[in-house]
């Protein structure tokens, strides 16, 4: 079991860090979603459960107003010291005439530390559906233009969000994994690569749906029924987002995490990205996790379609 | 060459305290006597318990006595079962251990794989003792001496008062030499009282032959165990409670048995908190449909070598379905049967307990 190392910060740390440099008047419009908000939310200040956090990721809501608080908290950043993280052929803010599909998204980079970097996003906008796809919308800032960008069930995020006590609100887990679920009704052959998953490139619908895993593992940590608890908060969800959609919605919802159950090498590989992040500070074999993944079947996923 | 089969039928406590007779004993004019069990797995719990009834008779048979435990099992590898043997060879006086040998077969009793020093000829032996215990468990599905004592018990228990042979019989769907032998020993025990219109009544509590049948009860019973690989099981009580509703689209009479059960019979009993949760059900034999279980908590793993299981299922004959009863709207398995499970559980003092409140509250007889 990998000891945290004592540079690292708590997420309650890193919390407190990127609330205070988002503006004021901003704070509202912002939900930290990904693996900052479930550490947050599971680990708080506890040092012994400390996670790597390199990416945090900032969802701008409602859609509405999504790109105008982005330019007005990408300003004052940079305004502050902060840089533009530059990687690949991304990096350097584009103008009027680059199209939107070649903007860099907003990455920044805080004065003096190399542990994380924020990135913006959008909420889908209220005619979305759920569907697949990626969408852009063009954050014009004094640094240049950037993109912003959605996923098609990035909304659910939005959907009663719990609030830190420095007045950004970050997503309900049950959400994040109800949005992973939809987001990979299959096992894709998208990879990513880098991070904190060595070289070998892991396929995205195996770090995802380990994520899904690793909350529901945590979650049962805390209440034993909480799987239950899970399947009520999506009914609710998915009716509110998504009211034409349900039932088609919930008939696609475990297959990813059936077929991810069926292949031992995609499972082992979920099983490490959950060792390597949110799970890292605790001993759960690819057993646990199994029996987990049961749990959340029988007990959030099966009521939603009987 | 001679053959004697023994069937298990009675589980007939031999001449030895606390041993059975084994399945078969093997006499060979080459090489020797021979006595052999056939453990029906499929984990390796039965053949523990095996193992060490075939040590408690070599201590009583002549030196050149060796014993033979096959597993009738093709989940278990050698390896696993020569690293049981190495353990249970530590534990046993080195005399008797090396007289101690395992092997193993398929279900049907062929392919018998034997360490290379023994005998060939025992694989015949040992394929012919499978074939015929398993037609013998198809055949005769009926009680056996264990269901007599047991029976016998609860009526004393209930004060009913004489029983006739026939109704124990009928009772427990034994056959009439099994009653019969059954209630001889007891009779040369003490403990029981023949009348002359061929009724019979115990004379007291058997506190001696009780923790015999304790451990026979275990060993030759069928149980389902599980585990929880993450930990995340619900307590035993809680899981009781969400029994109905897994069990509602099934036909299956579930009964709470155990720590859990026996707190249903008696609340106020100053008994440890359950370690797990012991539950009952009475099908055919090869007829337990565990799904079930899946209901109940969907992240628990079959294991019945699992020392400490959070779920525990008595697989009992049909016939017992009698001894489920309900309490306060729980079904649950009668005390005799919820001291069986704490018994597995090696609960042994809060069983003992248990049993002087059954042995105090016993009515009173009128007059």
């Amino acid at each position: 079991m990998p000891n945290p190392d004592n540079n690292e910060l708590t997420p309650a740390q890193v919390m407190e860090q990127v609330a205070q440099a988002i503006p004021e008047a901003c704070r509202s419009n912002v939900i930290i979603i990904g693996s900052l908000a479930a550490g947050y939310h599971f680990f708080g200040n506890d040092r012994s459960k400390a996670i790597r956090t390199k990416d945090v990721d900032a969802m701008f809501s409602p859609h509405a107003m999504a790109a105008g608080a982005a330019r007005v908290v990408t300003e004052t950043l940079l305004a502050a010291n902060w840089t533009v993280r530059q990687e690949g052929e991304f990096g350097e803010p584009g103008d009027a005439n680059t199209p939107d599909d070649k903007l860099p998204l907003v990455r920044l980079k805080p004065p003096h530390q190399a542990q994380w970097f924020l990135e913006l996003m959008s909420a889908p906008g209220a005619d979305s559906d759920g569907e697949l796809i990626k969408k852009l919308d063009r954050v014009e800032t004094q640094a240049g233009h950037f993109a912003l960008c959605s996923f098609g069930f990035l909304g659910l995020a939005e959907h009663v969000p719990l609030i830190t006590e420095w007045g950004v609100r970050y997503a309900r887990p049950e959400m994040m994994a109800l949005a992973n679920l939809l987001h990979h009704p299959l096992i894709g052959t998208a990879t990513i690569s880098g991070g904190f998953f060595g070289a070998t490139p892991v396929k995205r619908a195996n770090k995802d749906l380990g994520r899904v895993l690793a909350l529901a593992y945590l979650s049962l940590e805390r209440d034993r029924d909480a799987m239950e608890k899970w399947s009520e908060a999506w009914r609710d969800a998915l009716n509110a987002r998504y009211p034409l959609r349900v039932e088609d919605l919930t008939a696609r919802l475990g297959l990813g995490l059936v077929e991810l159950m069926g292949s031992r090498d995609d499972f082992n590989e979920a099983v490490r990205t959950c060792s390597l992040g949110l799970l890292r500070s605790m001993d759960v074999g690819p057993e646990a996790l199994e029996a987990t993944a049961r749990r959340l079947i029988a007990e959030a996923i099966e009521p939603l379609t009987e | 060459m001679s053959l004697t089969i023994h069937y298990r039928g009675g589980t007939q406590p031999s001449k030895h305290l606390n041993a059975l007779k084994p399945d078969v004993r093997w006499v060979d004019s080459q090489w020797g006597t021979w006595l052999i069990e056939i453990a029906s797995g499929p984990g390796l719990r039965d053949m523990q318990g095996k193992l060490m009834n075939l040590a408690v008779l070599l201590d009583h048979e002549p030196t050149d006595v060796q014993a033979l435990c096959t597993i009738a099992s093709e989940k278990v590898t050698q390896e696993r079962l020569q690293s049981e043997l190495a353990q249970m060879r530590k534990v046993i006086r080195p005399d008797l251990a090396n007289r101690l040998h395992v092997g193993r077969c398929d279900g049907s009793g062929e392919n018998v794989l034997l360490e290379p020093s023994l005998p060939i000829l025992l694989k015949d032996v040992v394929t012919k003792a499978v074939r015929k215990a398993a037609n013998a468990r198809r055949r005769s599905p009926g009680g056996t001496q264990l269901d007599v004592f047991a029976y016998l018990v609860r009526t004393w228990l209930a004060d009913k008062g004489p029983v006739m042979v026939k109704d124990i019989q009928e009772a427990v769907g034994a056959s009439h030499p099994t009653v019969a032998a059954s209630l001889e020993q007891l009779k040369k025990q003490g403990v029981l009282h023949r009348l002359s219109d061929r009724s019979v009544e115990l004379k007291g509590f058997p506190r001696d032959e009780w923790p015999r049948w304790l451990l026979a009860t275990v060993q030759a019973r069928k149980i389902a165990r599980y585990v929880d690989p993450s930990r995340h099981a619900r307590g035993p009580q809680e899981m009781a409670a969400r029994l109905p509703k897994a069990t509602k689209a099934t036909k299956l009479r579930v009964a709470v048995s155990g720590v859990v059960g026996a707190l249903q019979h008696f609340p106020d009993l100053d008994i440890t908190s359950p370690p797990r949760l012991d539950l009952c059900i009475a099908v055919e034999p090869g007829r337990e449909d565990l799904a079930f279980v899946h209901k109940l908590d969907a992240g628990l793993v079959r294991d019945d070598d699992a020392p400490y299981p959070v779920l525990a299922v008595h697989i009992l004959p049909l016939r017992s379905d009698k001894q489920f009863e309900e309490v306060e709207g729980r079904l649950c398995a009668d005390p005799l049967e919820c001291l069986v499970a704490m018994y597995d559980m090696k609960l042994y003092e809060p069983a003992a307990d248990m049993l002087e409140e059954l042995i105090r509250r016993r009515p009173k007889p009128v007059g």
